[in-house]
């Protein structure tokens, strides 16, 4: 699975692959896979960004999986590609087992039916010239195939209710522009479940909104999600709602994944150096007052200086980790290779040539396990 | 002036809220001078062959009724050769309207269908597309009408439809170009593809209706250009001269030289009547940008404040006299103004209003 860079691997067989079971995995059955799913961009003439490199997870119905990362890591165009929106460079994506191709527009019609996104500007995704009523009607008719008029009023409302935009009358007839940020993202929500899909894929669905209504719509999601065994794909930057809304995390840097794990563990105990800052920086009420004297969360030596140099996410011309150029612990062998994802537990793997000392007691804690049980 | 507004708990006492205005109230003043002339025009088109009190190409060969001053008999006087000018102009606004009409739609269908098919195929298609719009906007359009229409073997208005038309569209394909490519990149095309719309059903009721107003503005204006130039070829005689329009009757009138022989009556109707067209065009393009904008046609409807609109996005109003802040140029022209003078007014303490 993974091509490049696995050789320089010198533990066991399991931390060589990094393949690991994901936590989501418990909710339900596989839906949808991305397997060493990759996209890139002509910048320029001999210029290419790769964009999203060498992506896998995998999707369980009721379950669900966050992508976090910074800005350009390329999370949305990880969604897009999943959703079909952009075409795949390298890599397959698997619907229940069968590989999919979306070249033929029935083939896409059918993929659209159980794979939906939702957008994450709620004042972009929404035709300004159409009602909320034309917004629903199209795809009620289109996945669902309904002829008559009748039945698809009723459709529309039943859908208003499920994203608890009631009274449902009053919002079928509302132009965008009469709607606020919330009420919007729920019509999205309401376009995306009108398919009836088996996955949703949510790309910052949230970080549009005031920040007063962001707990009420994750919680709306988490609804949905339950009713209808949703697999659920959920992209944020912001890692705190990742661990308070997902099963399983995967960090994001430069296109590729640099760590995974379940939420609650990932988020307690991060592993690798990015993830550490991500961790970090999220704001934590207890210690407000530490981090605004300046003295920094207590997450590992060396942070604050190591993050202040400018990213160079994306850039091909390093053969090394991307993460190099920011990484406090950084020394030669991370400028030269590129590390493969190492399992560092059976649900966790991370991609660091120096997680002995970013992480040596998640290391420890798996070191232990391993050898109580053989 | 603040009167205490009453307070109460009981809905049913509230006054009922304003009543939604009717859309012509809401247009703006000048596009509604500019739907009146319009619509003038039109009824003229259409009914005005009907009120015609005299066949318009009927030669009297009474003597008196040559070059006769408008009278009774002839609201509008008559020609040289005693024709009836009231007649010509009700018959020859027919004529420029429709075929100016004519033009306007084709040339409009044709700079949609080229400017939207550019901006949503791109690469290759978009690159040959608006070379072949280039190449239309650079060649210089009266003179090749003038050389076309004099090579054509029929001069009916047939050939002057088509040469206007093929002519009309390059400036509306542009615009319509330029706007589609802003929209097709937004996420609700994006989001119409993920409800699985095909791609002529993106193109006509995603993408198209959002530029309404600009599709419309680009008809107007082509119908502007219509008028302009088919009135000018007749004028110079390269048309059917035996119809009546608009363009004929002022070639008629400058061949038989009524401005040297100060017979107003025979130039200024057909004159005047391209003139009112034009400005009643103008005017009305005004009152477009609401059509295919529900946003705006809503903040037209917003509530005033002593006499000003309040829209929802506005900052809190503060109703105090304005002093505009000017330049010493700025405050050089404005002492010119009838403004200034009713400040003058205001600030040594006179009736102001």
């Amino acid at each position: 699975m993974t091509g490049a860079g696995a050789a320089g691997g010198e533990g066991s067989a399991g931390a060589r692959t990094g393949e690991v079971r994901s936590a989501a995995a418990a909710r339900g059955p596989l839906a949808l896979e991305a397997i060493g799913v990759g996209k890139d961009f002509r910048t320029g003439p001999g210029q290419v960004l790769h964009a999203v490199r060498d992506v896998s997870f995998s999707l369980y119905r009721g379950g669900v999986v966050a992508l976090v990362g910074e800005s350009g890591s390329g999370k949305s165009t990880a969604a897009r590609l999943l959703a079909g929106q952009e075409r795949l460079t390298t890599g397959l994506i698997r619907l229940n087992g069968e590989p999919v191709d979306l070249s033929a527009r029935r083939a896409f019609r059918r993929y659209k039916s159980q794979v939906q996104l939702v957008f994450q500007d709620p004042f972009a995704s929404l035709n300004p010239v159409h009602t909320v009523r034309y917004h629903l009607e199209r795809p009620v008719r289109l996945q669902q195939g309904t002829r008559s008029r009748q039945p698809a009023g009723q459709e529309i409302v039943t859908l208003l209710e499920q994203v608890r935009l009631t009274p449902a009358d009053q919002f079928i007839g509302k132009y965008p522009h009469e709607l606020s940020g919330g009420q919007r993202q729920r019509v999205s929500f309401a376009r995306a479940l009108a398919a009836r899909p088996s996955v949703l894929l949510a790309d910052e669905p949230v970080s549009m909104l005031d920040v007063s209504i962001r707990l009420e719509m994750l919680s709306l999601l988490d609804d949905l999600r339950r009713r209808f065994q949703l697999a659920m794909l959920y992209i944020t930057h912001d890692i705190a709602s990742a661990r308070y809304f997902a099963d399983e995390v995967l960090v994001m840097y430069a296109g590729r994944i640099v760590e995974r794990g379940p939420a609650e563990e990932l988020t307690q105990r991060p592993a690798h150096p990015y993830t550490q800052l991500l961790v970090a920086s999220a704001p934590d009420p207890d210690n407000l007052g530490g981090m605004l004297r300046g003295a920094g969360p207590p997450s590992h030596p060396g942070a604050g200086s190591g993050g202040q140099r400018l990213p160079q996410a994306g850039s091909a011309a390093s053969a090394g980790c991307p993460f190099s150029p920011r990484c406090p612990l950084a020394e030669d062998r991370c400028r030269r290779e590129n590390p493969a994802p190492q399992r560092v537990s059976a649900a966790r793997s991370a991609a660091c040539w120096r997680l002995d000392v970013a992480a040596p007691d998640v290391l420890a804690g798996q070191r232990g396990g391993e050898a109580t049980a053989s | 002036m603040t009167a205490a507004l009453p307070v109460t708990a009981d809905p049913s006492a509230l006054s009922a809220p304003p009543r939604q205005l009717g859309r012509w109230r809401r247009l703006p003043a000048n596009a509604k001078v500019g739907v009146i002339l319009m619509g003038l025009f039109i009824l003229a088109a259409i009914i005005g062959p009907l009120l015609t009190p005299y066949d318009p190409s009927f030669q009297n060969p009474l003597p008196s009724l040559s070059m006769q001053a408008p009278s009774a008999a002839h609201l509008l006087g008559t020609t040289q050769s005693g024709q009836d000018v009231l007649s010509q102009l009700l018959v020859g606004i027919r004529l420029t309207l429709v075929l100016a009409l004519i033009v306007g739609v084709v040339a409009t269908a044709l700079s949609v269908i080229v400017g939207v098919t550019a901006a949503f195929l791109g690469g290759f298609w978009d690159e040959l597309l608006s070379l072949l719009c280039n190449v239309f906007l650079v060649i210089p359009a009266l003179p090749l009408l003038i050389v076309l229409l004099g090579y054509l073997t029929q001069r009916g208005q047939t050939s002057t439809i088509l040469v206007l038309s093929l002519l009309g569209w390059p400036w509306g394909a542009r615009l319509i170009r330029a706007q589609t490519m802003a929209i097709r990149g937004r996420d609700f095309i994006a989001a119409s593809r993920e409800t699985g719309e095909k791609t002529w059903r993106i193109l006509a009721f995603e993408i198209i209706p959002n530029q309404t107003g600009l599709i419309a503005a680009s008809f107007v204006n082509t119908v502007l250009y219509a008028i302009g130039a088919s009135v000018a070829l007749a004028f110079i005689g390269v048309t059917d001269l035996s119809s009546w329009s608009l363009g004929t009757m002022l070639y008629w009138a400058q061949s038989q030289q009524a401005l040297q022989l100060g017979a107003w009556w025979w130039f200024a109707p057909p004159g005047l009547a391209v003139a009112f067209m034009g400005t009643g065009l103008v005017l009305l393009n005004t009152g477009i940008d609401e059509l295919g904008n529900p946003r705006l046609r809503d903040a037209a409807n917003a509530s005033t404040i002593a006499g000003r609109r309040v829209r929802p996005t506005d900052p809190t109003p503060v109703l105090l006299a304005e002093q505009p802040q000017r330049g010493r140029l700025g405050a050089f022209l404005h002492s010119f103004s009838r403004s200034s003078l009713l400040d003058a007014r205001r600030e040594t303490g006179g009736t102001g209003r």
